[in-house]
Parts: structure tokens; sequence; C-alpha cells
């Protein structure tokens, strides 16, 4: 079976908690996921509330940040955007390090990641791929969008349909 | 925890995390137990003799209201923020409140560079001596000058922030759950920032207490030290802000002349003052001070209160806040900020994410995804 880019992925703290409202609706959708990476330091409470922090501990594998040397390397390195949230930094900088994939529906963060030349990918692009790989059926992914959108959780751009029309056309970053 | 030696990095980190820690008036014992670490942790990392761990730099810069770059080797630094806070003594020098003065003023900076916004320093200062026994008329110049300096064209007490912003002011509303921090004003380099109290009720305090921190900035601009506990502990500094709120407010013209057109001088005083706040908008207790100052009426503040007392059905005692007649609706006040429609203007525009709203507004970041979702979806109903 082929391994797909983002089966050992780094997730940032948004694509987490997409992650998590995902789960919430379709638990047995965990198994297209694979390995879900993350830093402790989306976990802290000034990024997720408590109890969806309890959950999602128990959906993923942390990674170790750089050493300060490394991190102070990999950030000084210039291509990071005053735009970028420190939290997103410490993401940036653990996949450079790692040479991880990053889901992240932060568009500053994909193209820093890109020119790192890492893989970089959102919630949707993973939904997208699962419907193209036939894991999963359009009707599905309907749903899937349609209990995101309930919550109130855009993982395409808010002003267009949450639907499978949309997800086939759209494209990140 | 890492407990590395110093690799050549260390002696720079310690002496970013020392200009920080000192910078927000911090302890390292207070530091130190933000971080559940040992005090001599905390002098370890300052001297260079260890260093921390990617974890504890990004905890330290989370606790000193700084960027985790400010504490990173080789990158630039800001210069120290100078504070004044207009607060009860035991919170001079609360280094929590100044961290998160710190992270909004840092935030202001980033959204101000990366929309390619800058509010431009508009405010003229008139420094006063605070033992001058004649400045009441200087103040009250300086007050008139600021007015009509201010060039929002619908000047209302409750568009206060507007009308700080249109001095040149940067303003915003934060939330605190302590007791006695109506208001806070920093200063870095040209920035002015003043950070008002976003209050449940008595708003009219609130529009009181950002006329008083204009004050500050206009007439003290040496209580802006980057010493939080260097500060004047001076009465007289506060008299002379709340008289300049009083001017500012209320101009003595203004005042004159409605008392004199519409006589009331011929009702009791209280129920003067009840329909000059419907026309200044103000706290019924500024346009009382006000009208003393300016020698219209004269009661003394007992009989006043107790008057107060006896029209709002009030018996014993009472806080400050519950004896304002008349007071305006809490909806009165508008919260909408410069900062926040930087923000929103920003991540609808794609130049920032979630991640960064949350931290611009120091919220948590599924505080931030609901309120981004709030502006997506009204963005949709306007394209549709």
């Amino acid at each position: 079976m082929k391994v797909n880019w983002w089966h050992s992925a780094l997730y940032d703290t948004c694509s987490l908690i997409t992650l998590d409202k995902i789960l919430l609706d379709h638990p047995e959708a965990k198994a297209h996921f694979g390995c879900v990476r993350a830093i402790e330091e989306s976990f802290t409470a000034d990024q997720l509330r408590r109890e969806t922090a309890d959950r999602l501990r128990a959906e993923v594998e942390w990674v170790e940040l750089p050493g300060t040397r490394e991190l102070g390397r990999i950030l000084s390195s210039g291509t990071l955007s005053r735009a970028l949230a420190d939290v997103d930094r410490l993401v940036f900088a653990t996949a450079v390090y790692h040479r991880l994939a990053v889901v992240t529906g932060d568009k500053q963060l994909a193209r820093a990641l890109h020119l790192a030349h890492l893989t970089v990918g959102n919630c949707a692009l993973v939904l997208k791929e699962l419907v193209t790989q036939e894991r999963i059926t359009v009707a599905k992914c309907e749903t899937i969008l349609e209990c995101l959108a309930k919550r109130k959780e855009f993982i395409l751009p808010g002003n267009l349909p949450q639907n499978w029309d949309t997800l086939r056309k759209y494209r990140f970053p | 925890m890492s407990n590395r030696k110093n690799q050549g990095t260390a002696p720079a980190i310690g002496d970013r995390l020392y200009r920080q820690r000192e910078a927000v008036g911090m302890k390292v014992t207070e530091l130190a137990d933000l971080l559940g670490v040992s005090r001599n942790t905390i002098t370890n990392y300052e001297s260079g003799k260890t260093e921390p761990g990617a974890s504890e730099l990004m905890k330290i810069a989370r606790s000193l209201g700084c960027s985790l770059m400010d504490l990173l080797p080789g990158e630039q630094e800001l210069p120290a923020t100078k504070f004044a806070f207009r607060a009860h003594q035991e919170l001079r020098g609360n280094s929590r409140i100044l961290a998160s003065a710190q992270k909004f003023l840092r935030a202001y900076a980033d959204i101000e560079a990366i929309t390619g916004t800058r509010l431009l320093p508009r405010l003229r200062e008139f420094p006063i001596n605070p033992e001058q026994e004649d400045g009441e008329e200087e103040i009250e110049r300086a007050a008139a000058y600021t007015r009509d300096k201010c060039s929002t064209t619908d000047w209302a007490p409750e568009r206060i922030a507007q009308v700080l912003e249109s001095l040149g002011i940067r303003c915003l509303f934060f939330d605190w759950e302590g007791a006695g921090l109506d208001a806070l004003s920093v200063v870095q380099g040209e920035m002015k920032l003043v950070m008002l109290h976003r209050r449940k009720s008595a708003v009219e305090r609130t529009i009181m207490s950002a006329a008083h921190e204009l004050g500050h900035l206009v007439l003290h601009p040496e209580l802006f030290t980057s010493r939080p506990d260097g500060r004047p502990d001076g009465r007289e500094y506060e008299k002379q802000a709340n008289f300049f709120a009083g001017c500012f407010l209320v101009p003595t013209k203004d005042l004159e002349e409605i008392w004199r057109s519409e006589r009331l001088d011929r009702l009791p005083l209280e129920r003067a003052l009840l329909l000059l706040k419907e026309v200044f908008r103000v706290s019924f207790w500024a346009l009382y001070q006000r009208v003393l100052q300016t020698g219209l009426a004269e009661m003394e503040y007992r009989q006043m209160v107790q008057r107060v007392k006896r029209m709002l059905g009030v018996t014993g005692r009472a806080k400050m806040e519950e004896l304002e007649p008349n007071p305006l609706p809490e909806e009165a006040l508008h919260l909408t900020t410069r900062f926040q429609r930087l923000i929103c203007s920003a991540f609808l525009q794609g130049e920032i994410g979630v991640a960064k709203v949350a931290e611009m507004l120091q919220m948590t970041v599924e505080e931030a995804k609901e309120l981004t979702a709030g502006w997506v979806t009204v963005e949709s109903q306007l394209v549709a």
C-alpha cells in the first residue's frame, strides 16, 4: 500500500484542532491519518483548551524540538515572515530539523516550508487525496465537510460552499 | 530541562533573558515560579552557566511577554519598553500585566509592519511640573489644544478609542480579572499605547480612564521610565491627569454655555448634572467635579453622595460605580479598535494565520479559530 505524505507528518496547532473536530464526528477516520506528530508546545494552555488537549494527547506522537543552537540557526536563516506566530516558528524549526512533512493551513508557514524543500499540505488536501485514492467515498467526504462546517470549521475558503465540488478544485497553498 | 554547558550561544541568550526580564520588572523568583524551576536555574541561564532548551525558551518568552526571537542570538532587539500605568499601589510593578502590555506592544508593531500601515504620532506634549500651583490654566489649554487636534468626524466619549487613535495613540481593550486596574499607558519609542480594561459595567469609568491616560501622555512624559518601580509616587500627577481628563471631556466653555443658556442653576444640582450627562455622556461624578471646578455650583461631596444615594434608593455602603445615576449601557462603548481591524484585515487577506491572530490578541488558538470563523462567515455573507 502506498504510504501517503501525511502519514508521519507534523501537525500545527490549527490542524490538530481540525483533526480533533473530524474525529469527534467520525472517529473511524483515524485510521486514514496514520501517525499524527505534534510538538508539546501546541498543547499549552495558550494554544488549546484543556479538554481538546486531553483528547488529542491520545492521538499524537511527540516530536522533540531541536536544541537551542539548532533552533537559533534555523530560525535566523532569514526565510521566516514576521507574520508567523512563535509556535509556528517552532513547528517550522522542528520540521526542518527532523525533515518532516507538515500539515498546516497557514499560508506563511507553508511558504517557508516549501522554501525549505519540505512537503506541506493541509487537512483539506488530506481529505481530497483520501477521496481520489478511493479510501473514502465522495458521500463520506461531503458528510465530513458538512459536519466541520456545522462546527464552524471551514477547511476550505470560508466564502465558498464546503462541499466536494469546491474541494475537487482546491489547491494549497 | 536542558542542562548543557555553555556552547557559545548561552551568554548571548543569558544577556537577552536578563534584559527582557528587567524590562518588565520581573524578579528572578517570579520568573522561576512561572516556569516551575528553581531560582538558581534562572540565574544560571542569565550568567550563561547553563542554557535553556527550546521548550524552556518558549516558556520564558511567554512569561516575559517577548518573542522567542528576542531571546535568540543574532536577532535585532527592540528598545526596552517604558511603562506607566494608572492603578492602585499594589499593582505598580505587576510584572504579569507588564508582560501582557509588552506582548500587545509587539503585536501592534507586528501588525503595522505586516499591513504596511503606521499610525503617525500627532500628540503634542505639554510637560508640566506637578508642584506648579497655577498649573490648571496650562492644563486646560493643553486639553483644549488636544481636543482640537482630534480628527474624528463624530467625536463622542463612547468612541474614546477612536478619539485616541485620531491623536496617533494606539488603543485596545484588555480583560483583567483583578481589581483596581482601569487603564494602562505604555510608551515604546514613538509608539504610545493605551490599554483599557473591558468593563462589564460603569463604562463611564473606561471613558474617564482613557482621558486620564491621555492626560499623563500629554502632561507627564517623564513618568514613562524604563523602571516600572522607578516612577515617582505623586498624587499631584494623578490630580493633574484627572483635571486634564475633565477639561478634555467637558470643555469649560461648552459647560458654561449650556449651564447658562439652559438656566441649570435653577435646578437642584443632581438634576442639573443628570441633564448635563445627556449632553456630555460622561460620568455624573466627572460632571460634578467640573461644575465645582468652574465655580458654577457648590456642594460638599458627602452631601452629593447622600443625594445620589437617595435618588438611586441605595442604603448603606456602596461602591462608587454603584452610585452612577443613569449609567451608560455597556454596549454604548465602541469596543472596536484599529488594532482589531488591522488584524481582521490581515487575516482575511491571508497575510496572517489563526495562530498569529491568537498570539496577537492573547487568546488560545481555539478561541482565535472561533473568532476568525465569524470573520469569514461575515465576509461570505457580504460576498453573497
